[in-house]
């Protein structure tokens, strides 16, 4: 019998700072969030890969004309016929970037966006698919690509 | 620029007050806090509806964001002139009247403080929002403002969720027609102060449905998640998650006052998280069995009023998803349904992905644990909040709805549990923990009996 009323008081009293170690275990947690977050404030720079991806887009983007708004966009698995090696990530990164030209996959628009890890084929590739055109190079394998007509 | 952003949302924040104050009980200061915590979501989410609209008919951005400059600065002189005997200082200090709690006004203004240096390093080390962010918010609210009267091509986008809808990008796009330029402080304030507005909410909700106590330990306990501050990454979700707080929210404050007010302002809340994600559709759904089967108790000018609320924002959305958006991945790729849903290891990874994000919010202490342990301890409160029942509804439904989508998916079911459903749990994790600490015995009711 006073074991059971020892441990009901046991029980009260572990209710009774429940909330306070609730509240410590949080305080904690606060303060090894800060311990991990003082690092990373030092290292703040604006810098993910959107901000190192932008400004060699700029040039690119200040050459399309005005009133394209749609462009075709290439990468090098369209020249090695790879599908497997297309860079997904690099082509929304130039989607984000050209906004508010739409990007589409592939050859068919009058203009369109060169994106090559390898461009030493390139010429070679252009004249056997677009025939008549004339490419502008901006450099990191960047080119915009105007079809001619033939 | 960031202070200027921080600055344009004063607008959008007076009509959302604006709104809430003409529709819910404008003679009561008790709510005062919630008012102003809510007033994010409906101020933001009024000027993103009403600037879809404008930029739809073929009007100019910039001549929306004067009008609605005008319209906020007509509201403040109205409010002010009509409330000018009314507003007294003294009443400000109800808010905080907790001269004996000091200590734990002090531990709180640290940790919100901490919360906010979070934020800024989780923000400021990644400029444009996480790839998801980037590559399906930000990228349309670009389109808008760049492309001018050409703002539909973002349909044309060839990856990517083009059918997603406007709430967060639209709000961009007014920010930057408040400063005149496309930067991109204006997604980092934005979700900085929505975050703030989140944790504010949670902590006025408990404060008015149970007592201060109890919202300094669930504030403080919100702040040691690194969950939250998944809105710095600029995904719709948090601001998803804020809604369905304030609905929630609301739910139960109507079940404690029985304001058919607070049915508008839910209805309202439910269409713009359709608005926010696709994601909110499903809360529609939710919400409105839910108000049904309420009504069928409480009456049908309940539901009368909840539909009011829902009408405008749910309007705009299908007319977004049937002349604008096209169709979701999901919906149009879904195959093998049957035999999906019949997949009991299906089922069962995906029960287990669901077990393992909960067990793991806490990031490196299992927060479930504690909280299990927790309610085994101290137990329900005696202090009987009805409505209870409505949160675990709307949580458990929001999470089947989710359950579902994973099982009927399209795609590789591996990634897409990888690459959302921590974004998808965290949707109902301050709801559940608002209804937890709404249900559970306070440190007031623990403490007060031992005096006794």
């Amino acid at each position: 019998m006073i074991l059971i009323v020892h441990r009901v008081e046991v029980m009260k009293r572990i209710k009774k700072i429940a909330p306070i170690i609730l509240f410590i275990i949080s305080i904690s947690m606060i303060g090894v969030r800060i311990y991990d977050a003082i690092p990373k404030s030092q290292g703040i720079n604006f810098s993910d890969d959107v901000m190192k991806w932008e400004p060699k887009i700029q040039s690119l983007r200040n050459s399309l004309p005005d009133d394209v708004h749609h462009v075709g966009y290439v990468d090098q698995s369209i020249i090695t016929k790879s599908p497997k090696i297309f860079d997904i990530e690099e082509m929304l990164l130039m989607q984000y970037s050209i906004a508010p030209v739409a990007l589409e996959i592939g050859f068919e628009k009058k203009w369109i966006i060169g994106n090559f890890s390898d461009d030493t084929n390139l010429k070679a590739w252009l004249d056997e698919h677009i025939v008549k055109y004339e490419t502008q190079d901006f450099g990191f394998g960047l080119y915009l690509i105007h079809k001619l007509e033939e | 620029m960031f202070f200027l952003s921080l600055l344009s949302f004063i607008p959008r924040l007076i009509l959302g007050f604006s709104m809430i104050h003409m529709i819910w009980n404008p003679l009561s200061k008790n709510y005062l806090l919630i008012k102003m915590f809510l007033s994010g979501a409906i101020g933001f989410g009024i000027s993103s509806l009403f600037s879809f609209l404008w930029i739809w008919s073929g009007f100019n951005i910039f001549t929306y964001v004067i009008i609605e400059f005008l319209l906020a600065l007509f509201l403040v002189i109205y409010f002010l002139c009509k409330n000018f005997e009314k507003i007294n200082l003294i009443n400000l200090q109800t808010l905080f009247q907790y001269k004996s709690q000091f200590f734990a006004f002090f531990i709180l203004a640290i940790s919100v403080f901490a919360f906010g240096f979070f934020l800024i390093t989780n923000g400021f080390n990644f400029p444009h929002g996480n790839m998801d962010a980037w590559m399906n918010w930000n990228v349309v609210s670009r389109f808008i403002y760049r492309g001018g009267e050409d703002w539909k091509n973002t349909f044309l986008r060839a990856l990517g969720h083009p059918d997603y809808p406007f709430f967060v990008p639209l709000t961009n796009v007014v920010t930057w027609g408040y400063v005149q330029k496309d930067t991109f402080l204006a997604p980092i304030a934005f979700h900085f102060v929505f975050s703030f507005l989140m944790l504010g909410l949670l902590f006025s909700f408990v404060k008015a449905l149970k007592n201060f106590q109890q919202a300094i330990l669930i504030t403080i306990l919100f702040i040691a998640l690194p969950i939250t501050t998944m809105g710095m990454s600029q995904l719709a979700d948090f601001p998803l998650a804020y809604i369905i707080l304030a609905i929630g929210g609301l739910t139960l404050l109507y079940f404690k006052t029985k304001q058919t007010q607070l049915l508008i302002l839910i209805g309202f809340l439910t269409g713009l998280a359709a608005w926010t994600k696709n994601e909110g559709i499903i809360l529609v759904l939710n919400n409105t069995i839910l108000w049904c089967i309420i009504a069928f108790f409480n009456g049908r000018e309940n539901l009368k009023r909840y539909i009011l609320g829902l009408l405008f924002p749910l309007v705009v959305v299908i007319l977004f998803k049937i002349f604008l958006a096209p169709e979701n991945d999901v919906v149009s790729g879904a195959q093998n349904i049957l035999e999906n849903t019949l997949n009991i290891d299906r089922i069962l990874y995906i029960l287990k992905n669901f077990g393992a994000t909960f067990l793991g919010v806490g990031g490196g202490i299992s927060l479930v644990s504690i909280l299990l342990l927790y309610i085994i301890i101290v137990g329900k409160s005696s202090e009987s909040i009805s409505g209870i029942w409505a949160i675990v509804f709307m949580a458990l439904f929001q999470l089947f709805s989710y359950f579902i989508t994973y099982l009927i998916t399209p795609h590789d079911l591996n990634w897409h549990i990888k690459t959302s459903m921590n974004r998808l749990t965290f949707h109902v994790l301050p709801l559940i923990l608002l209804g937890m600490f709404c249900w559970l015995k306070s440190p007031e009711e623990l403490w007060m009996k031992k005096e006794a």
